[in-house]
C-alpha cells in the first residue's frame, strides 16, 4: 500500500471513530451529508484525525476539511511544514 | 486567606482574558485574583475560608486552565473594518456624571435604573438600529423575559453557558408549604432565605436572548422563503464579579434581526447586517472596529466550540473604543449559526435544516459607548440621534 494510500485509510478510519460509523466504504464522507457530520460532529472528526496523525490544523483551515480529499490536502501542507 | 494556584501550565497570552473572566466562577469568595507574568499562577485573596476550601480552589483554577487550553489552536481576529477617529476630546467615565444626573441608578452588582435622558438616548439608539430592521423587511415581534428551559435545553444552551443562567422558580401550590414561607421568609443581609422545599421544580429560566424564543416559535415548521423578524426584550446573563456598570449587566436589553431560511439567503442576510451596521457605527460618528470573535463558551466546551466558530467566522462584534478606560466594548454582534437552530428545532427550508443569523445589540452598551466617545454636550451629537430625541425633549 503506497503511503498516501495509507494516508487515506487512516483519515477514513478516524473519521469513522469520530462519527461512530461501522464502515466507510459504502457511504460519502463529507460535512453536511455523512451521519453525524454537522458542527460538533466536524470537531470531534478533526481533533480525531488530528490525534491519529499527530498534527493540529490551525483555526482558518478548519471550514476546509469538509471530505477526504481536502483533507488529504491539508494533512500533506502541515506536514510539509 | 491569600493563596497562590499553580495551573500546571502556561495560559496563552491570547487566552489570558478568557481564563480570568472564567475564575470569577471558581467560587464567590475569590478577590484581588492576578494571574502572575509568567501566566503559569494565579494569585488571589478569599477572606474567612478553610486551606481545605484554598485547596479546593486552587484545583478548581488549574482544571480551568487546562479546559480551556485543550486542544488550543492559536488563531488571531481578524479585523473587517476599523476606523480610530474618536468624535470628540472628551475622555471621562460617563458613569459618575450620569449617577450625579440621577440618569443612573444602582440597585445592585449588573442592575441599575435609567433616568429620562439616559431612556430618550436609548430609545433614539433602538430607533436607528430599527433601520436596519426596517430596510430587511423585519417584522416587529414581542417575546416574554421568561423562556421555557426545555428551549434552551433543546440548544444546548445548559452546557454551552450554564454560569450565566439565571433560574426561575414559583412557590409550590401548596398551602401550608405558602404559609410557612409567608410566615418565615425574609433578607438576612446578603440573601433570600427560604424554607426548604418552598419552589417548584424550575421550569422557565431569564432569557438570555431574543431569539431564541423565535426559533422555538418556528418549530417544526417549513419555510417557503426566508423570514426576517426583529424584536427588543429584556435579556439576563449572570457574570458574577465580571459584572460592572452599564458595561456588564446582569439585567440589559437587546434589539435583534433575526433571519431564518436556506443558507445562501440567511448567509446574503449576515452579510446585509455587517454593512448597514458599519454604516449605523459611522453615522453615529463612533470609532469602532469589526471583528470575528467567540462567544463566551464554558470550559469544557470552548476549545472545539470556539475553535469551529472562529474558523468557520461566525461571529462577528462590533467593539467600540471606551476613551475612559482603553478598553473596548462589545455593543453589538452579528451571528450565523448555519443550520444549528434550524436542526435543533426542526425548522426546514429547501428541503433542508433551516439556517439562521442574528445582529443583536445590548442597547445600554451603545448608549454608555456613544457618551463615552461623544460626551454630554448633545448640541454636538450627530444628527441621526438628535432628530430622535427632538420628539422626546
Amino acid at each position: 500500500m503506497t503511503s498516501e494510500a495509507t494516508l487515506e485509510t487512516r483519515v477514513r478510519n478516524a473519521i469513522a471513530r469520530a462519527l461512530g460509523l461501522q464502515s466507510t466504504s459504502s457511504i460519502p464522507l463529507l460535512m453536511g451529508v455523512t451521519p453525524g457530520w454537522d458542527s460538533m460532529g466536524h470537531m470531534r472528526v478533526v481533533l480525531e484525525i488530528e490525534q491519529e496523525l499527530g498534527i493540529t490544523f490551525p483555526t482558518y483551515v478548519l471550514p476546509r476539511l469538509l471530505d477526504v480529499p481536502a483533507i488529504l490536502r491539508a494533512c500533506t501542507e502541515q506536514t510539509r511544514g | 486567606m491569600s493563596g497562590v494556584a499553580d495551573l500546571g501550565l502556561t495560559i496563552p497570552e491570547e487566552l489570558a482574558d478568557e481564563f480570568l473572566k472564567r475564575l470569577a466562577y471558581v467560587s464567590a469568595t475569590l478577590t484581588h485574583v492576578r494571574l502572575r507574568p509568567d501566566r503559569s499562577h494565579v494569585e488571589f485573596e478569599a477572606p474567612g475560608i478553610s486551606a481545605e476550601q484554598l485547596r479546593r480552589i486552587s484545583d478548581a483554577m488549574a482544571d480551568v486552565a487546562a479546559k480551556l487550553c485543550a486542544h488550543f489552536r492559536p488563531g488571531l481576529a481578524r479585523v473587517l473594518v476599523r476606523r480610530e477617529t474618536l468624535p470628540s476630546s472628551f475622555r471621562a467615565d460617563p458613569h459618575p456624571i450620569l449617577e450625579q444626573r440621577g440618569e443612573l441608578l444602582r440597585f445592585g452588582p449588573g442592575r441599575y435604573g435609567l433616568g429620562p435622558k439616559m431612556v430618550a438616548l436609548i430609545g433614539a439608539l433602538d430607533a436607528c438600529v430599527l433601520e436596519i430592521a426596517s430596510d430587511l423587511g423585519a417584522c416587529p415581534l414581542a417575546f416574554p423575559a421568561l423562556i421555557g428551559a426545555d428551549v434552551l435545553d433543546r440548544c444546548q444552551y445548559f452546557r454551552n453557558f450554564p454560569a450565566a443562567i439565571g433560574l426561575v422558580a414559583h412557590l409550590r401550590e401548596d398551602h401550608a408549604a405558602l404559609q410557612d414561607f409567608a410566615s418565615s421568609a425574609h433578607w438576612n443581609g446578603t440573601q433570600l432565605t427560604v424554607p426548604q422545599g418552598s419552589a417548584a421544580g424550575v421550569q422557565c429560566v431569564l432569557a438570555p436572548s431574543v431569539c431564541f424564543h423565535w426559533y422555538a416559535g418556528l418549530q417544526r415548521t417549513s419555510l417557503d422563503a426566508m423570514r426576517s423578524v426583529t424584536a427588543c426584550g429584556r435579556c439576563f446573563r449572570y457574570e458574577a464579579a465580571n459584572l460592572s456598570g452599564l458595561e456588564r449587566l446582569w439585567d440589559f436589553t437587546m434589539r435583534e434581526v433575526i433571519a431564518a431560511g436556506p443558507a445562501p439567503d440567511v448567509v446574503a442576510a449576515r452579510d446585509g447586517y455587517l454593512a448597514r451596521c458599519e454604516s449605523l457605527l459611522q453615522r453615529l460618528g463612533l470609532a469602532f472596529e469589526i471583528v470575528t470573535a467567540t462567544d463566551p463558551f464554558f470550559v469544557d466546551a470552548y476549545a472545539t466550540q470556539a475553535a469551529y466558530q472562529r474558523g468557520f467566522e461566525l461571529k462577528f462584534e462590533l467593539l467600540v473604543p471606551l476613551p475612559y478606560s482603553g478598553r473596548k466594548l462589545a455593543v453589538g454582534s452579528i451571528n450565523y449559526h448555519q443550520d444549528f437552530f434550524g436542526r435543533s428545532f426542526d425548522i426546514r427550508a429547501a428541503g433542508a435544516p433551516a439556517h439562521t443569523t442574528c445582529v443583536g445589540f445590548g442597547l445600554e452598551r451603545l448608549a454608555l459607548a456613544f457618551l463615552a466617545q461623544h460626551g454630554f454636550d448633545d448640541g454636538a451629537w450627530p444628527d441621526v440621534v438628535t432628530r430622535r430625541l427632538e420628539g422626546a425633549r
